[in-house]
C-alpha cells in the first residue's frame, strides 16, 4: 500500500465514523430539539459542523493534510467577516452613518454642527486608505503622523507613572528587621555571595559550594511557607522582611544582566549571575504557567466535544 | 515636494507629540473636552482605515487565484468564509445593514458553530506541542536548566489540585516563586523595557525615528 | 535520549488526549483551596453594596475560551446574584459576539435586562489609550450606541455612571497584553480599584501589579476560575476541568521526570566508559 493509498484510506475511516457517529447522534435524539421533539436544524446542523470543524483542525496532529489547510484558509475567511460586523455595526455606524450620513439623507433632520466637525476625521480615514497607491501614498503620512505623534507623547506620562515610578516605589519599601530577620539576611547574603563564587569558578569545591547553596536556599523555601513557623509573629515578619529584600536584589541584579554597556566581570558579573538565577526561576514559571494554559485549552474543546456533541457529560 | 513629503509629517509628529505629552500635565477644563475629542477623532480615522486590513486580505486571496500560486485552490475556502459572513452581516436576520444588529441571527449562528470551534480547536493544538516539546527537550543540563526545570515542575504541581494532594506546599512554594523571585524578574524585565519604549517615544516625536512613516522617510 | 528524541511525537499526542479524555469523561474529586490572589476579587465583589456598578472587559477572543470564559460567566454570575450592574466592553474585536453572547447568556440566567442591569458595549477602534480616555470623560460619548443599536444616553445604567471614575470596580479579563494598558490609562489616572482575570500565559507578568497594590486580585486561568467558581458556589466548567487538568500536569511531569533519569543514565554511563578507554 502506498503512502497516499494509506492516507486515503485513513481519511475515508475518519469521515465515515464521523458521518456514523452523526446519525446514531441524530436517530438517538442526543441533537437538541424543539418542542415536540421536531430537531432543532440550526442547532444540530451546528453542532455537527462544529464537530467538524474541531476535527479537522485535529487532524493536523497526525500530519499536515488539504482538509487542515481548507478549514484554515475557511477560518481566516470567517475572521475577515467579524472584522466586517465589528468594522460596520460597531464602529462606522453609530459613529458615522447615525451622526452623518443618515440625518443627511433625511432632509428634515439637521445636522448639528458637532457632528459636521466629524467629517475631518473621517476625511484623514480615507487618507489613510491611499497607503494602497505608490504614487499617492505619502498622503497617509499626515494621518499617521497625526497619530503616531499624539499617540507617543500621550504614552509617556503614564508610563513613567505606572511602569517605572509606581514599580521602584514598591521595591525600594521601609523593612521592619528584627534580629531574626538580620540572622535570616546574613543567612541569604552567605548564600548569594557563595553561589557568585561558585558559578565563577570550577572544580570540586564550586560543585559543593553550589549544592549546599541550593539546599539552603530550599529551606529557606519551605520554611517561609511553613504554615506553623508563619504562625509566629516574630518569624513571620522575618520571612516578609527576607522576601522584600530578594525583590531588591532579584531587580537590581536583573538589571545589571541587561546592562551590556560595561563587561560582566567582577562586582557586575557577580551580579548578572545572581541575575540570571531570578531570571531561570522566572522563566520557569512562565513556562509552568504557559503550560498549564495550553492543556487547558485541549481540555475545552474535549469537553466540548464529549458534552455538547456527544452528550456523554 | 518633499517638504510635504517628509518635513511637514515631522512637524506634526512633533508638535502633536509635545501637545500629548503637555495636556496630562493640565487639569484645565479645556483639555478634558479636548482629550474627549482627539480619542473620537483617532477612533473614526481607525474605523475607516480597517478598510485597509480588508482590502488587503482579500487582495492577497485575489491575487493567489489569479496567479494560480501554490494552494490556491485554498483560497476558495477564505472566499467562501467571508462570503457568507458578509452576505449574513447584510441581511440582518431581515433587517438589513443599515438598521441595528440583530441578535440570534445568522451571523452569531456563523460564528458560534465555525468562527468559536476552528478558533479554539487551532489553539488547542498548542496544548499537544507544548507537552510533546517539554517531553523531548527539557533535560538539566546545565545549573541554569535545573533552576528554569524545578521552578516549572513546582509551579505545574502547585497550580493542579494534585500538588496539593501531595502536599500542601506545593501550591503555597508555588505562590511563592510567582510573588517573589518572579516578581523581581519581571519587574527588572519591565524597567528595561519601559526606559527602551520611553526613548523608542522620544525618539519618534523629535523624528530620529521614521520608520512608522514607509517608505523614503530617510 | 536517543530513544526520547526518536520518539514518535504522535505518540505523546495520543497518549495526552487519551489522559485528558478519560479525565473529563470519568472526573475524580480532588480538594480546591481558593488561592488569596483570588479570594481577594471575591471580597472586594462580595463587600460592594447593592446597586454598584463594575467593568468587566472581555479582551479576549475565541482562541482563548476555554480560560476565560469560565472566568467571565462565575464573575457576572457573581455580580448579578448581589444585584450590581455591569458595564462590559472589549478591545479584542474578534471577542465582541462572544463577550456579547456571554453577558446577554449570563444575563438571562439571572432575569437580568440590557441597558437597565447591564450593557455590553462591544469594541471601539482608536487604541486602548484613546479608547479608555474617552471612557474616562464619558461612556455615552465612547460608545454612543449599544451593537444592536441602542443609544447609550438614555439608558438606565448609565444614570449613575457616567464615566469610568464613577465606576466601583474595575476588572480585565485578557488574553494579551491589555491589563498594563488598563492599570496605565484606567486604574492609576482615574484611581479606581482594579482586579485582571487572564489566561495562564499572562497571569507570570501580572504579579508585579500585585506586588504594587495597582492589581488587588489575580484570577489566572483555568484553575482561577474553578477557585472563584468554589467561592461563589456554582461549579462549572473551571471545577469541571482541574480532573483533566491534574492529569495534564500529572503526565507531563512524569514524562519530563523519566526522560530526565535516562538523559542522566546515559551521561553517567557515557563518562564511566570514557574513563575505562583512558585507563
Amino acid at each position: 500500500m502506498t503512502e497516499k493509498d494509506k492516507n486515503t484510506l485513513i481519511l475515508a475511516v475518519c469521515v465515515a465514523v464521523f458521518i456514523g457517529a452523526n446519525i446514531v447522534l441524530f436517530i438517538t435524539g442526543h441533537f437538541p430539539s424543539r418542542t415536540g421533539g421536531v430537531p432543532d436544524w440550526g442547532q444540530t446542523l451546528g453542532l455537527m459542523a462544529a464537530a467538524l470543524m474541531s476535527f479537522a483542525m485535529f487532524s493536523f496532529l497526525y500530519r499536515d493534510n488539504p482538509i487542515f489547510r481548507a478549514v484554515e484558509n475557511l477560518f481566516v475567511g470567517l475572521g475577515l467577516g467579524v472584522t466586517l460586523y465589528v468594522m460596520w455595526y460597531l464602529n462606522l455606524k453609530p459613529e458615522v452613518y447615525d451622526r452623518l450620513i443618515s440625518p443627511m439623507l433625511d432632509p428634515s433632520v439637521d445636522v448639528p454642527g458637532a457632528d459636521l466637525v466629524l467629517i475631518i476625521p473621517v476625511l484623514m480615514g480615507v487618507m489613510m486608505l491611499t497607503r494602497l497607491s505608490g504614487r499617492h501614498g505619502w498622503i497617509s503620512r499626515y494621518p499617521i503622523a497625526f497619530l503616531v505623534g499624539y499617540g507617543s507623547g500621550f504614552s509617556i506620562q503614564p508610563m513613567i507613572h505606572s511602569l517605572i515610578l509606581k514599580q521602584v516605589e514598591k521595591t525600594i519599601v521601609p523593612v521592619q528587621m528584627s534580629a531574626a530577620a538580620w540572622g535570616l539576611c546574613a543567612l541569604v547574603a552567605v548564600v548569594a555571595v557563595l553561589g557568585a563564587y561558585a558559578a565563577s569558578k570550577g572544580g570540586r569545591l564550586a560543585v559543593g559550594l553550589k549544592i549546599a547553596a541550593a539546599a539552603v536556599a530550599l529551606a529557606y523555601v519551605i520554611a517561609a511557607n511553613t504554615p506553623s513557623l508563619n504562625a509566629r509573629p516574630q518569624l513571620a515578619e522575618a520571612f516578609r522582611a527576607v522576601d522584600l529584600l530578594l525583590i531588591v536584589l532579584g531587580v537590581l541584579c536583573v538589571l545589571c544582566y541587561f546592562f551590556f554597556s560595561a563587561e560582566h566581570k567582577g562586582a557586575l558579573g557577580a551580579a548578572s549571575r545572581v541575575g540570571i538565577i531570578f531570571l531561570m526561576v522566572a522563566f520557569g514559571a512562565t513556562f509552568g504557567y504557559t503550560v498549564m494554559a495550553r492543556e487547558s485549552l485541549v481540555i475545552g474543546r474535549i469537553q466540548f466535544l464529549l458534552g455538547d456533541w456527544l452528550g456523554l457529560l | 515636494m518633499r517638504f510635504f513629503r517628509l518635513t511637514l509629517p515631522l512637524i506634526i509628529v512633533f508638535l502633536f507629540g509635545l501637545f500629548g505629552l503637555g495636556i496630562q500635565y493640565s487639569a484645565h477644563p479645556w483639555t478634558a473636552e479636548t482629550k474627549e475629542t482627539l480619542a473620537l477623532w483617532i477612533k473614526l480615522i481607525g474605523g475607516v482605515a480597517a478598510l485597509l486590513g480588508i482590502y488587503s486580505l482579500i487582495r492577497l486571496h485575489v491575487n493567489k487565484v489569479r496567479r494560480r500560486d501554490e494552494g490556491w485552490g485554498y483560497s476558495t475556502f477564505f472566499f467562501l468564509g467571508f462570503g457568507i459572513m458578509a452576505a449574513a452581516l447584510i441581511y440582518n436576520g431581515g433587517q438589513w445593514f443599515w438598521n441595528g444588529f440583530v441578535q440570534d441571527t445568522a451571523f452569531d449562528q456563523l460564528y458560534y458553530y465555525l468562527f468559536e470551534a476552528a478558533g479554539a480547536t487551532m489553539f488547542s493544538l498548542l496544548g499537544f506541542f507544548i507537552a510533546s516539546a517539554a517531553v523531548r527537550t527539557f533535560r538539566a543540563r546545565s545549573m541554569e536548566a535545573t533552576l528554569l526545570l524545578a521552578a516549572a515542575i513546582i509551579v505545574m504541581l502547585g497550580r493542579a489540585p494534585l500538588g496539593e494532594m501531595i502536599t500542601g506546599y506545593f501550591p503555597r512554594v508555588q505562590e511563592w516563586i510567582m510573588a517573589i523571585p518572579n516578581t523581581a524578574a519581571k519587574r527588572g524585565v519591565g524597567l528595561g523595557i519601559c526606559l527602551g519604549l520611553l526613548g523608542m517615544s522620544f525618539r519618534i516625536i523629535f523624528g530620529v525615528e521614521r520608520s512608522y512613516l514607509g517608505g523614503g522617510a530617510r | 535520549m536517543r530513544k526520547a528524541r526518536e520518539l514518535d511525537v504522535r505518540w505523546v499526542f495520543l497518549a495526552l488526549a487519551a489522559a485528558l479524555t478519560l479525565a473529563v469523561r470519568f472526573p475524580f474529586s480532588q480538594p480546591i483551596t481558593p488561592s488569596p490572589a483570588v479570594k481577594a476579587v471575591y471580597d472586594y465583589i462580595e463587600a460592594l453594596p447593592e446597586g454598584s456598578t463594575i467593568l468587566i472587559a472581555t479582551d479576549y477572543d475565541p482562541q482563548a475560551r476555554a480560560e476565560v470564559v469560565p472566568i467571565t460567566q462565575a464573575l457576572l454570575r457573581h455580580a448579578f446574584s448581589r444585584g450590581i450592574r455591569v458595564i462590559g466592553m472589549t478591545f479584542w474585536p474578534d471577542g465582541a459576539p462572544l463577550g456579547a453572547r456571554l453577558f446577554r447568556d449570563i444575563g438571562d440566567e439571572y432575569g437580568k435586562t440590557s441597558g437597565v442591569d447591564y450593557v455590553y458595549l462591544g469594541y471601539k477602534f482608536g487604541g486602548m489609550a484613546q479608547v479608555i480616555t474617552n471612557m474616562g470623560e464619558s461612556f455615552t460619548s465612547a460608545f454612543p450606541a449599544d451593537p444592536e443599536g441602542n443609544r447609550t444616553a438614555t439608558m438606565p445604567v448609565f444614570e449613575e455612571v457616567r464615566n469610568l471614575r464613577s465606576v466601583d470596580y474595575l476588572i480585565d479579563i485578557a488574553a494579551g497584553e491589555t491589563v498594563t494598558a488598563w492599570v496605565m490609562y484606567g486604574a492609576d489616572k482615574y484611581r479606581i480599584p482594579m482586579a485582571a482575570g487572564c489566561t495562564a500565559v499572562v497571569g507570570p507578568d501580572l504579579y508585579v501589579f500585585m506586588n504594587t497594590g495597582q492589581l488587588n486580585g489575580l484570577i489566572a486561568g483555568l484553575r482561577g476560575a474553578a477557585d472563584y467558581e468554589v467561592l461563589i458556589g456554582s461549579p462549572d466548567l473551571g471545577v469541571r476541568g482541574m480532573p483533566a487538568q491534574s492529569a495534564a500536569h500529572g503526565m507531563i511531569v512524569l514524562f519530563v521526570i523519566v526522560a530526565n533519569v535516562l538523559y542522566f543514565r546515559k551521561r553517567l554511563s557515557l563518562r564511566s566508559r570514557r574513563q575505562a578507554e583512558r585507563d
